[in-house]
């Protein structure tokens, strides 16, 4: 922010009031603030909602105009009528001085029930007119979409574009050259969408898509783009067949998280991938028909399919994340491999992944103790252990799983085939709680599960060096004690005085 | 003058406004562009810095070691220690912001004046002007006036406390 618009007031005011002071024999104004450069105020007010820069015109004759330079625009209507809205955001637009605009951003947070597509259209291509480097455009407003002007496809300074219930046109021309992180939320896109919206982003790094429909097929041809998200399905549709291909050999980032309903994703070509985070859950068919969405004759054997489904899914995904050395796993992959354990498939057929940091996020559940043994036999490399535990209220949608291998977890062979485990690479373990529902009622139990989980890990791990319990200060809106912290502190207590391992670990517990 | 070395290590002082002196390696000071200018074009070893008190320089020293030993794995402790890095009384962010913008640390800039910001955020007018000791040089006339124009800056829930 170089250019600086010459007023009637701004720099001649500075004197003036530094003056008078000086002139009462005080060497320094009480007000720094307004001794600050112009530049430097407008940089402050730019990184203000605009509604506050604009409050800053009756602070002092030093800020009467100051805000017309700022460069950054940030309006949210949450506090007006909508009339007034536009009238503000009109006022304001029209009396900015910047040639050069760096954000705007647009928050509609409450059911407007108005269409503003024409203010809306002006706004942005007063923007885009202005070389917007940053666009992030946001409604919550379940009841309308936005649609964007058609001048936003050519505006080739746009350099991050983040949208939330906003769509553009089907066929728009996007010539977005400069475009490096396109962040879509609410977004419905079919595969011929994709391609082209892809095509037109040929310097994009970062894509990130929540509660996304529509495609069957993500291929990512670009080398720029490093870094994938997928969180969230929205909602199964009749046309999708719950199937999605992702072919992405550049890709080094990759997450899918959130709930994804029936759809399974299939990495067809990852092999460039460093770090991979999938914790996604999949409701079987099963929990899917009790949403409404159709029904099935035989429940039970859908249910059966859909795990078979995901059985397949995700042995492939540990021959396509065999490479990355940072992975953090969810619970399917718990469930996956201890089903293959109770049906004798030989290890052989799991691949040893290279992971050197691995985190694994849990449930605690029937099978816990099973599925993080074979999780860690399967990742031999691990160093560094991170399971963050999700206390959940238990999960109706599908029973079937735990009911038909309860009977095989239970026995003795089990038992010692897990404790023949070692780890030979493992030197730090930290647990925590990341998701906490009230402990009141499980207390006891999850105190079980964790110990017994905890001990294995403290046995089997030959050079553990460091055992981290940490827990969050955070009072459970339940039972409005510290229910959470107490589990920890009483699990930590226990293991000091547990019988450790060869290995002798630091057990360390933090608040 | 040549640049006194240790090793490979290029070291360079720095001299605050008490005359107080700072050693520290060259490579440190490259994120300052008025800094990185001078070292690289007029090869000095010594810089003074005379409007620049000590206890800032400290601060700011402090802030390009850390930046320096930034990894992907230490981010979120990084991002803790610029939290507590602005968490200081009004008087003390201000001498910072004037002097890392002197300075050009760009990064470091944006965030000082984001934590000034945050300061003026969802405050009244009348918060604002106490808590950085503004006087008003307008008439309850012209104020009210100036507020007319755009009633909607006004309105809404503000905090009233200085806090």
């Amino acid at each position: 922010m170089a250019s600086l618009h010459s007023r009637k007031n701004g720099g001649s005011n500075l004197r003036d009031s530094m003056s008078k002071k000086q002139n009462n024999g005080v060497e320094e104004t009480l007000d720094r603030l307004s001794q600050l450069p112009d530049a430097l105020l407008v940089q402050i007010l730019s990184l203000l909602p605009t509604k506050d820069a604009v409050a800053s015109c009756v602070l002092s004759n030093r800020w009467r105009f100051l805000w017309y330079s700022i460069y950054n625009f940030h309006f949210i209507n949450s506090n007006y009528k909508t009339e007034n809205f536009i009238y503000f955001v009109d006022h304001v637009l029209t009396h900015c001085t910047s040639s050069k605009i760096k954000k705007f951003k647009l928050d509609f947070d409450y059911m407007s029930r108005w269409n503003f597509e024409l203010e809306t259209s002006r706004w942005i291509n007063f923007a885009v007119e202005r070389k917007v480097e940053d666009i992030i455009l946001c409604s919550d407003d379940e009841e309308l979409t936005y649609k964007l002007p058609l001048s936003i496809g050519n505006c080739s300074s746009l350099i991050t574009l983040n949208l939330s219930h906003w769509v553009f046109d089907k066929g728009l021309a996007i010539v977005w050259n400069s475009l490096k992180s396109l962040n879509l939320y609410l977004i419905s896109l079919d595969d011929d969408d994709i391609v082209n919206l892809l095509s037109g982003c040929p310097a994009l790094e970062t894509l990130e898509l929540s509660f996304f429909r529509g495609f069957s097929r993500l291929e990512i041809k670009s080398s720029n783009l490093k870094r994938l998200t997928l969180a969230s399905h929205w909602r199964p549709d009749a046309e999708n067949d719950g199937s999605l291909e992702i072919i992405a050999p550049y890709l080094q980032h990759l997450e899918i998280s959130g709930n994804l309903y029936n759809l399974m994703c299939r990495l067809v070509d990852v092999s460039s991938l460093v770090n991979a985070k999938l914790t996604f859950n999949n409701k079987c068919i099963k929990g899917i028909g009790a949403l409404g969405t159709g029904g099935f004759d035989d429940e039970e054997e859908n249910c059966d399919y859909s795990h078979q489904v995901l059985r397949t899914l995700v042995q492939d995904y540990l021959h396509k994340l065999s490479y990355a050395t940072e992975l953090s796993i969810g619970n399917c992959f718990r469930e996956v491999l201890c089903a293959l354990k109770f049906e004798g498939v030989p290890w052989v057929l799991i691949p040893d992944l290279k992971c050197k940091y691995l985190t694994l996020e849990l449930y605690i559940g029937k099978f816990n103790l099973h599925g993080v043994a074979g999780l860690l036999r399967a990742s031999p490399h691990a160093d560094t252990l991170n399971i963050d535990i999700a206390i959940m209220p238990y999960d109706s949608s599908c029973r079937c799983f735990e009911s038909k291998y309860s009977a095989k977890g239970d026995n003795n062979d089990m038992e010692s085939w897990i404790s023949s485990y070692q780890f030979p690479n493992l030197k730090n373990v930290r647990i925590g709680i990341s998701v906490g529902e009230c402990l009141k009622y499980s207390f006891q139990w999850q105190l079980r599960k964790l110990f017994k989980l905890s001990e294995f890990l403290l046995k089997s791990s030959t050079i553990l060096e460091k055992f981290t319990i940490t827990s969050e200060k955070r009072k459970c809106k339940r039972c409005s004690m510290n229910c959470e912290s107490r589990l920890l502190s009483q699990l930590a207590e226990k293991l000091l005085g547990c019988a450790r391992s060869y290995a002798n670990p630091v057990i360390i517990f933090q608040e | 003058m040549a640049s006194s070395t240790t090793g490979e290590k290029k070291i360079l002082t720095l001299k605050g406004g008490d005359n107080e002196e700072f050693i520290l390696e060259e490579s440190l000071v490259l994120q300052s562009e008025l800094l990185k200018n001078m070292v690289k074009e007029e090869r000095v070893s010594s810089i003074p810095l005379p409007s620049i008190k000590s206890k800032t320089l400290v601060k700011i020293i402090e802030y390009l070691k850390k930046h320096a030993e930034l990894t992907p794995s230490n981010k979120e402790e990084f991002k803790n220690f610029e939290k507590e890095f602005v968490n200081v009384v009004l008087e003390e962010l201000l001498d910072i912001t004037v002097a890392v913008n002197y300075l050009k640390i760009n990064g470091l800039l944006e965030f000082c004046c984001q934590a000034v910001a945050d300061r003026i955020k969802d405050k009244s007018v009348e918060a604002v002007r106490k808590i950085f000791r503004i006087e008003s040089d307008f008439t309850p006339e012209e104020e009210s006036e100036f507020r007319k124009e755009t009633p909607e800056a006004f309105e809404g829930d503000l905090d009233d406390t200085t806090n």
